[in-house]
């Protein structure tokens, strides 16, 4: 491996590594990546949107499930806040691949507001927030709504933005 | 496609979701390429990494069971570490600087912000494949070259500027 040491900095720099070049055969991959290959790829992204609902759910129970642990272990919450964040970010991920951006746009509301109630005094009115996150969560999956959802979609999210401005 | 052109390159993708892991497996499959091992936590990503070599690495950044950025540095600065430079793409749903430059600074070669298309994950792919940088090792810093040079306009730098506004615009829009 070419490398350079500059003693002055101790800094190793090293050449580009081009074994990966090497191993394939080609300096260019447009060869490899044609326009029917990627479509196909693109395809592939598509027939996995079908799995989005089964794996959703499993989250939004996991959701519900760390909700009530909330309400049951208040001394653990900022651990089962983590753990709502990290939920909530996986939903928000597989909503957007998926095409349930409403979903998406909630989850991602969720797990903002986890984070920024992290810092702050934690009480009833954030469990309620945090409530119905969840709630309208599952509304949204049971229903298979997607995209931006419509007139749901526009009070869903009219409602977020009033929480976000009556914030605690 | 050339078939088994990619038939030595190794991939590891290392995400807790089942759906993402799938994905991603079938969109490198659809890309040609053939050896590829799903790990489920960074601590299982970790345990394979010592024991075989991978040419490229996939990371979702949270996972329940650890983080990617953990796992970054893991092979970037673990004395351990059977290769401190593999490529490492960051598939993640953090959109904010803050966190972009948390993973520049772990060593990324690659960011990538969910949801994605084939079209960019081939882009990353390509880019470790036509574009490898010089790699730094210092007291500070473990990774890639950060630093772009001066190019004449139409070459690879302007191109990722213009996808990088592209991605930027994608990720405002889609949230």
């Amino acid at each position: 491996m070419a490398e350079t040491f500059d003693k002055s900095a101790d800094v190793k720099v090293f050449a580009p590594d081009r074994s990966l070049q090497a191993k394939v055969g080609t300096t260019v991959l447009d060869k490899l990546f044609t326009p029917e290959v990627i479509k196909n790829a693109e395809e592939k992204i598509v027939e996995s949107q079908d799995n989005f609902v089964a794996e959703g759910f499993k989250n939004i129970d996991e959701l519900e499930g760390l909700l009530g642990e909330i309400r049951k272990k208040p001394t653990e919450i900022s651990r089962l806040l983590n753990n709502i964040i990290t939920v909530a970010f996986a939903l928000k991920s597989q909503a957007g691949i998926g095409g349930y951006d409403l979903i998406a746009a909630l989850a991602k509301s969720l797990h903002v507001y986890c984070e920024e109630s992290e810092k702050i005094e934690f009480n009833e009115k954030n469990i309620e927030i945090i409530e119905w996150h969840i709630t309208s969560l599952r509304k949204l999956a049971s229903a298979e709504i997607k995209g931006t959802g419509g007139e749901i979609g526009e009070k869903i999210m009219a409602e977020i933005l009033r929480l976000n401005e009556e914030k605690p | 496609m050339a078939v088994g052109q990619f038939e030595r390159v190794t991939v590891l993708i290392v995400d807790d979701e089942r759906l993402i892991q799938n994905l991603v497996r079938n969109v490198l499959t659809a890309l040609g390429f053939w050896k590829i091992t799903i790990a489920n936590s960074a601590k299982k990503a970790i345990e394979l990494i010592k024991a075989q070599d991978f040419d490229i690495i996939i990371t979702d950044w949270r996972m329940k069971d650890g983080d990617g950025i953990d796992l970054i540095r893991y092979v970037r600065l673990d004395p351990e570490s059977r290769n401190i430079r593999i490529p490492i793409i960051l598939l993640t749903g953090n959109t904010q600087e803050k966190y972009i430059t948390t993973a520049r600074d772990a060593g990324v070669n690659e960011y990538m912000i969910k949801p994605f298309s084939a079209e960019q994950i081939a882009q990353r792919i390509r880019s470790i494949f036509e574009h490898p940088k010089r790699f730094i090792k210092c007291a500070t810093y473990c990774g890639p070259d950060r630093r772009f040079h001066n190019k004449p306009p139409g070459t690879y730098v302007e191109k990722r500027k213009e996808d990088f506004e592209k991605r930027k615009s994608a990720a405002t829009t889609s949230g």
